[in-house]
């Protein structure tokens, strides 16, 4: 009686190595391989694994810490592009006030005024209020913090917070109130020049805008005092520009 | 065995059927597109407690305007143009041109141009509203311009789900003029 | 199902005392019993305030000729007068002048309203702002006038298509805000 019960047990297993050795032909195109594997001790992969990883550790630097790639230095006048805009820091002024680009001063205050040549590169206007376009994209370094200006006008007719039209370039002038004791002549400033990245708002919001700002090259610019700013003809001009001293290219009358 | 293509052709229909409904699916801002109401030049149209008439297009080289000047590719447009219910809160505010895919906004430089002006309920004001592109946007023939402005006009900034007036100008219909006055605005008529 | 009967005959206590798990729920389900209607009846006060509220903003119509107290502050009666049209008003020289000049005596405190607003009754029913800025004039409001009667005095520029009868819409800043509307006639 135990027989026909082991029997089936027994058929199962024991037809295996049968299998096993009725199969070897499609193996045998790698048996060498199975071969030479069986000979190394395992322990060697591990180590040939490790040795292989610090090698390619070592041929990108080793695991001091990599150097992060920082913001590019742009010199005065050398233009940053990205997909939203085109800007290229021009001059930067310190004046006593500067009421053409709507900016106000404390008493104590002066005006820090960066001119800076800027293009919308993109598809629709860009207005340039308080967190939008050049005022994101230009900022003062204080620090380890920036700054982004107080106002912002058009160089040439004085128009106030302007929009950017696209492909259209613009001269600006912005302006941060400072204080007055900070800042001298001659003084080195950076300004950080950041991207943004294009969203397109879903769900409750909508419309697309430009967001999240990142640091992509920054520009050191000597500081050019111009005192007052009051420039003899200035009173004489029609429709002056917003203001002569910034204007001006070449050197402003020194405070 | 003759049917063992029958799944791969209806999985092949599947995607192509999926792929014809994504392509057929509106935007989905195309739900709250403003109501376009065509306004031929020189024909009055009327939306939402807006009516207006474009009374002329033309290109300059400069603009002028009550003591201001500025040099570049301005497109000038002399509108007429009045509130038709309230007074509360209507200005002319949205006031674009589109051409090759980029759109513009009134220029808010001239001093007194008819972009963001309070209108009156019946009683017309008549102005002029201009934009200022790049150079050589206007050139005829030039590649990726299309041959014709497309201009907007409404009374909110979010033209969402709101009447817009779309005035169409074909380029070879553009006058071109050296230098182009910004009419102030004053009553339509006088 | 034979494990759900299994576990109940292992367990026979919880079977003598009836009301068990209501008990062990009292709190929770004294809570619900409170807060479930204290829900309805926040929703349905808020939206009954909504609707006090809404109710205000439909103007309250004052009869021709008399006056109106809301808020400790008598209102009107209004009255109108047609301006000529000169060189000097820049303004279309077919349109029509009016001034409108609604009489205000307060009480104790100082009344608030906006600027008044002029209607068609008929036709469209379109709405005009007074004009005092487009004419330059000084016009006299509910701002900081104290609480000695004054007039208000609106002038409006109509176009010449405006049909009467005409009426003022003035909104009163109070504790429940209101409009008045006010009859000033043709």
């Amino acid at each position: 009686m135990p027989r026909p019960l082991a029997a089936p047990y027994a058929a199962d297993v024991e037809p295996e190595p049968e299998t096993r050795a009725q199969q070897p032909v499609p193996k045998r195109r790698f048996h060498w391989l199975r071969t030479a594997s069986d000979r190394v001790p395992t322990k060697w992969f591990a180590t040939a694994g490790t040795v292989l990883f610090l090698a390619a550790t070592a041929a990108f630097g080793g695991l001091a810490t990599a150097e992060e790639p920082g913001p590019a230095a742009l010199a005065v006048g050398e233009e940053h592009r990205n997909d939203q805009l085109a800007v290229a820091v021009q001059r930067a002024v310190l004046i006593d006030e500067l009421p053409e680009a709507g900016i106000t001063v404390e008493p104590g205050q002066r005006v820090l005024a960066l001119v800076v040549d800027a293009e919308n590169l993109w598809t629709e206007p860009l207005m340039t209020a308080r967190g939008y376009s050049v005022r994101d994209a230009v900022v003062l370094e204080r620090g380890s913090d920036v700054v982004e200006a107080d106002e912002v006008a058009r160089l040439d007719d004085g128009t106030f917070g302007p929009w950017l039209q696209p492909g259209v370039p613009a001269t600006l002038v912005l302006a941060w109130a400072v204080d007055g004791r900070s800042y001298r002549d001659d003084q080195e400033l950076r300004f950080v020049v950041r991207d943004e990245t294009l969203y397109t708002a879903s769900f409750v919001a909508s419309g697309r805008s430009w967001e999240d700002p990142v640091p992509a090259a920054y520009v050191t610019v000597a500081i050019e005092d111009v005192g007052a700013g009051k420039d003899p003809d200035a009173d004489a001009a029609d429709d002056p520009p917003v203001d002569p001293a910034v204007g001006q290219s070449d050197e402003g009358a020194a405070g | 065995m003759t049917r063992r293509w029958v799944p791969a052709v209806a999985g092949a229909a599947l995607v192509a059927a999926a792929w014809g409904v994504t392509a057929v699916t509106p935007a989905e801002d195309s739900a709250e597109q403003p109501f376009v109401v065509a306004a031929p030049v020189g024909m009055r149209a009327e939306g939402r407690n807006l009516a207006l008439t474009v009374t002329g297009v033309r290109a300059a080289d400069a603009v002028v305007n009550e003591g201001w000047r500025a040099e570049g590719e301005w497109v000038v447009v002399d509108v007429e143009s009045e509130a038709t219910r309230m007074e509360t809160g209507t200005l002319l505010q949205f006031v674009t041109l589109r051409l090759g895919g980029r759109t513009y906004r009134a220029s808010e430089r001239p001093p007194d141009s008819m972009f963001g002006h309070p209108l009156s309920v019946g009683l017309p004001s008549a102005g002029s509203v201009a934009f200022e592109l790049p150079e050589g946007a206007l050139d005829a023939g030039a590649a990726g311009v299309p041959d014709e402005l497309v201009l907007r006009f409404g009374l909110n900034l979010d033209d969402r789900l709101d009447s817009v007036l779309e005035t169409r100008v074909p380029l070879d219909d553009l006058e071109h003029v050296g230098e182009a006055e910004i009419a102030p605005v004053d009553w339509a008529g006088s | 199902m034979s494990e759900v009967r299994q576990e109940g005959s292992v367990r026979p206590g919880r079977r003598r005392r009836p009301g068990g798990w209501w008990r062990r729920n009292a709190a929770a389900l004294v809570a619900l019993a409170l807060l479930v209607p204290a829900t309805f009846g926040i929703i349905s006060s808020n939206e009954a305030s909504t609707n006090a509220t809404r109710a205000q903003i439909v103007p309250i119509e004052v009869e021709w000729g008399q006056t109106y107290d809301y808020a400790g502050t008598t209102w009107g009666p209004a009255t109108v007068e047609e301006l000529p049209v000169t060189d000097e008003h820049d303004i279309p020289q077919d349109a029509r002048l009016i001034e409108v000049t609604i009489p205000v005596v307060p009480g104790d405190e100082e009344p608030g309203c906006f600027p008044p607003t002029l209607l068609e009754t008929g036709g469209e029913q379109r709405q005009w702002d007074q004009s005092g800025i487009l004419l330059g004039w000084n016009t006299t409001s509910c701002a900081l006038m104290g609480t000695e009667p004054f007039d208000i005095v609106a002038p409006f520029v109509l176009p010449p298509d405006a049909e009467g009868p005409f009426v003022v819409d003035l909104e009163l800043v109070a504790d429940a805000p209101a409009i008045l509307r006010l009859p000033v006639g043709d």
